[in-house]
């Protein structure tokens, strides 16, 4: 039931637990939203769980098995993908090609792969820049490449890493759109983002993070509403606009 | 397809026009610019298109020249087994070497492969029962490839042809496969590509193994040549240097970058050994020459391909 499973994850930096004592679960076909101020941890916890970054502490069950330190291609293998919040193009690959590295590693020869890094670039609305150099690409656009690289290593379990950054509001609204779009094909997602309008648009539970713990978890109604996370997080000008 | 029809037209048209204007001379030259495409593309493969720096390159060059060499003088082995056995050992070497300092990054990776060169040169220096040390090795035996007996300047021009072409269409097709992809992903960004599945200390290795491989290959026929080999010509830092040159001369990453690098700097160093006022100072060339590569380099880093490319674009816009 669980694709997902993050058991009191600690992460130390000398004498500072950056990550403290974090657990969570992910059902599988949810969109869990991990938000919090900055500093809080969020990045720490997806390095941990993608492999990215070793733990001090703790253990993960994906897909109810031990990945616990598994190295990130390893965890792609078996299904689990993640975006960077500071993008990471192949910079002088254009982004059909960056496409193509992706697809790659789950198709068995170039043309196979070639048709794959094709259906992608539709579904994530890439297909007018296939021939672009990626470093070339505005910040929009290359949110958009990080989505379109993950989705085509076929990941059950998708972590996003600020997705939103940086996007005008149109953008936006589109990049919501394709959470949804992504999340109705099956894909679970774990979703950091500080904007709240696309957290309460998408997820169906949120936990809330605050010095490297975590100090609310549940639906989105309830967890916004929740004074500590107004007080740590939101700030009472969120109250006043709910 | 445009890439694999321009390297055989290159090859056909040279394999026909040298023997018509050559004489013993050129020839040589010839044969040193195809040598050198060869040892360009093959630190090229690491270098270029990995985006790991190898400053020790040389060893795989030694290993495959002593191994040729000692294989021909001693069993009078064929050629084409002699090649294939030294570029394999040099290829089981650069896995140990790999296994070792993968882990390394940027310059710490570059300073060891310099490291392990220098001990292996040592060794080569050393171990007089294997490689006669410093007075080097003279080939002994009239060698053979595919049976056919090469020892005239012809001879051994066309098999350097056939070598350096088939070495140019190897690495035109792997890095058109699967592999040269995740070779490219590397040296783009590493952590990247760990996070879209790719086992980045695996495909290093792997791009280090054919890298080592072919320099292997090239350095048995460098020695097979030459007639004569010792640690000087083969394991030193001027060879790795040399053939970093090549490759960032003419452009890094690029099939025709290590052509146009070695077509360009051997004869450019012809050139300058043939200035009278030159000649006047041994190896005042050199400097020369230093002064021109550090030209290019500032002025034109991504080497004459870029150079090639920008004017085409220029020609574009005014047309």
């Amino acid at each position: 039931m669980y694709i997902l499973e993050v058991d009191n994850l600690l992460k130390r930096f000398g004498g500072l637990a950056a990550v403290n004592n974090v657990s969570f679960k992910v059902k599988r076909g949810e969109i869990l939203a991990l938000i919090g101020p900055n500093g809080a941890g969020k990045t720490t916890c997806f390095n941990m769980i993608a492999g990215a970054m070793p733990l001090t502490e703790g253990r993960v069950l994906f897909n109810g098995r031990n990945v616990t330190g598994h190295k990130p291609y390893d965890l792609n293998a078996h299904g689990m993908a993640r975006t960077f919040q500071v993008v990471k193009p192949l910079a002088k690959l254009t982004v059909f090609d960056n496409l193509m590295v992706a697809c790659l590693s789950k198709s068995r020869n170039i043309k196979e792969a070639r048709a794959k890094a094709g259906k992608v670039m539709a579904r994530t609305r890439l297909d007018d820049l296939a021939d672009h150099e990626a470093g070339l690409l505005s910040i929009g656009n290359l949110k958009r490449l990080e989505v379109a690289r993950a989705l085509a290593t076929e990941p059950e379990l998708l972590l996003m890493d600020e997705p939103m950054g940086g996007l005008t509001p149109p953008e936006v609204d589109q990049a919501i759109e394709l959470i949804r779009d992504i999340n109705a094909q099956g894909v679970s997602i774990v979703l950091i983002e500080h904007i709240m309008k696309a957290v309460t648009a998408v997820a169906d539970a949120i936990v809330v993070l605050h010095n490297g713990q975590i100090i609310a978890t549940g639906a989105p109604s309830s967890v916004m509403n929740d004074e500590r996370v107004i007080k740590a997080y939101l700030g009472d000008g969120y109250v006043a606009s709910r | 397809m445009k890439a694999l029809v321009t390297t055989l037209l290159v090859a056909l048209a040279l394999a026909v026009l040298v023997p018509i204007v050559a004489d013993l001379h050129i020839y040589s030259v010839v044969i040193t610019v195809l040598i050198w495409i060869m040892f360009g593309q093959s630190w090229n493969l690491l270098g270029g298109y990995t985006g790991q720096i190898s400053f020790g390159h040389a060893m795989f060059l030694g290993i495959g020249a002593y191994t040729s060499m000692l294989l021909v003088n001693a069993m009078n082995l064929d050629m084409a087994l002699t090649l294939l056995i030294g570029g394999l050992l040099a290829g089981v070497l650069s896995l140990g070497i790999g296994f070792l300092i993968f882990r390394l990054k940027g310059p710490y990776f570059a300073l060891c492969t310099l490291a392990f060169a220098e001990i292996i040169h040592i060794v080569a220096r050393n171990w007089k029962g294997l490689t006669n040390g410093g007075e080097g090795i003279l080939l002994a035996k009239r060698p053979t490839f595919l049976g056919i007996q090469i020892f005239s300047k012809a001879e051994y021009f066309y098999l350097a042809l056939f070598l350096t072409a088939a070495i140019c269409l190897f690495c035109l097709y792997l890095m058109r496969s699967k592999t040269g992809y995740s070779f490219i992903a590397i040296r783009e960004d590493q952590e990247s590509a760990e996070a879209m599945g790719l086992n980045s200390t695996l495909i290093k290795s792997k791009a280090l193994f054919f890298s080592a491989f072919l320099a292997g290959v090239a350095g048995g026929f460098y020695g097979l040549y030459n007639k004569f080999i010792d640690p000087e010509m083969t394991f030193t830092v001027h060879m790795s240097a040399e053939m970093i040159f090549v490759t960032v001369i003419g452009g890094m990453g690029t099939i025709a970058g290590p052509v146009l690098g070695s077509a360009i700097l051997i004869s450019l160093q012809e050139y300058l050994k043939s200035v009278a006022f030159l000649q006047a100072y041994s190896s005042l060339y050199l400097i020369v020459y230093g002064l021109l590569i550090m030209l290019v380099v500032v002025y034109l880093p991504g080497g004459v391909v870029e150079g090639l490319k920008k004017i085409r674009a220029l020609g574009r816009k005014g047309g």
